[in-house]
């Protein structure tokens, strides 16, 4: 029996939440990579300076590999090889930042660039209860550069909220694969 | 009393409706605050700008009776916009309500298995014109999977159920949920591939953990 491994990757800027919904997924098992952080515009003592893995077990021995990105622009180089052969990503943006300061765009754009038919699912954290609509200037922001991606709120910490960003991704992964065929 | 009618509700209802919620994104100058009216009387008053609904009656009785109305052929309902000065002075409110939400769910709830909300008819496609509001989708994941699917392309409510293996009355309700809201648009002479996903690809390996993890 050939036991396959399946790739997504977790992007987004420095502070989004990205190894905390890592680690949810896993339950906890994940591998992270932290050093301390020296930029003062973020608020966490520590951040991933490499990448976040952890996997979880799927039905019939296949593997199901997490990876979250470092979300430095320093750490861009790193973006395409984790991007390379995924088959899908989260894209966090911290919703309690200034819409004008995220850098979020930078991350899509890699996407865009190096992954341009990957299915992807955004994933608004900070900001509220996951029954709160997506705020007003979020809602411009997403017009702008992810138009036609499905975007939730969502708190990376709780399982449920992290299950149904997996469930939408799923769902974008399999209808790509759809249109892909029937190309 | 309720408010002068203009002149697009010579339209049905739901045509109205329709116009009234995209305005807020396609003609930014139309009126965002609208009076729902059924037999003379104000049911609920639209303020779109703002996504809220305000009931005249508690909302379940207002609701109920939207979802019943709806669930007709022709509707006996009729949308008046107002301007803003007439809605902030004759807006009354017993329940206060997200408005897309609010629709969506009397969308699903109107359905009835033999046809589509009127004027669609069953062989319909649509296509999404974006996402739907996560409020609104957080617990239905058969609904994830029919806005990935109609955002990329139009379909049937047929064509739905064979790709993505659902039931007619799931596809159906989402149909009209996605209609009255006008998330949804019909779309003509684009035929959906009918083509299963793999059995053994990660999204039924996922689907599988997910029932495992449930259990």
């Amino acid at each position: 029996m050939t036991v396959r491994e399946h790739k997504i990757v977790v992007m987004g800027p420095l502070g989004a939440g990205k190894s905390t919904l890592v680690q949810t997924l896993t339950q906890g098992k994940a591998v992270v990579t932290e050093a301390r952080n020296t930029d003062p515009s973020v608020g966490k003592e520590y951040t991933t300076v490499a990448m976040d893995y952890g996997d979880i077990d799927l039905p019939g021995g296949d593997r199901l590999r997490l990876y979250g990105s470092p979300g430095q622009e320093r750490f861009s180089y790193i973006w395409p090889i984790l991007l390379a052969g995924a088959e899908g990503a989260i894209v966090l943006v911290d919703g309690s930042k200034c819409v004008n300061a995220t850098l979020a765009g930078q991350h899509l754009q890699a996407i865009a660039e190096h992954a341009p038919t990957l299915p992807v699912v955004i994933g608004i954290t900070k900001c509220g209860r996951a029954d709160d609509p997506v705020l007003p200037h979020w809602q411009a922001w997403l017009g702008v550069h992810a138009p036609h991606l499905p975007a939730l709120p969502l708190d990376p910490r709780d399982m449920n909220q992290a299950i149904t960003a997996m469930d939408l991704l799923m769902s974008q992964i399999e209808c790509n694969a759809m249109a892909t065929a029937d190309e | 009393m309720a408010p002068t009618t203009l002149p697009s509700a010579a339209l049905p209802f739901v045509q109205q409706l329709r116009i009234h919620l995209a305005g807020d994104i396609a003609m930014p100058r139309r009126p965002a605050y609208a009076a729902v009216i059924h037999d003379d009387a104000t049911v609920c008053w639209l303020d779109a700008k703002n996504d809220r609904m305000m009931t005249t009656a508690p909302a379940p009785i207002a609701l109920t009776l939207l979802q019943k109305l709806l669930a007709e052929e022709h509707p006996a309902l009729s949308l008046a916009p107002v301007s803003q000065e007439l809605f902030e002075q004759r807006a009354i409110v017993s329940s206060n309500l997200p408005l897309r939400p609010s629709l969506w769910n009397i969308g699903l709830a109107a359905t009835r298995l033999d046809r589509l909300m009127p004027p669609l008819q069953m062989d319909a496609k649509l296509r999404l014109r974006r996402w739907p509001d996560f409020r609104i989708l957080a617990h239905r994941p058969d609904h994830f999977r029919l806005c990935a699917l109609l955002i990329k392309q139009g379909a049937s409510v047929q064509a739905c159920c064979e790709i993505l293996d659902i039931p007619q009355r799931a596809a159906q309700s989402f149909f009209n949920a996605a209609f009255l809201t006008a998330y949804a648009f019909p779309v003509m002479g684009e035929d959906a591939p009918v083509r299963p996903s793999p059995t053994d690809g990660l999204v039924n390996l996922w689907r599988q953990l997910r029932i495992r993890w449930s259990a």
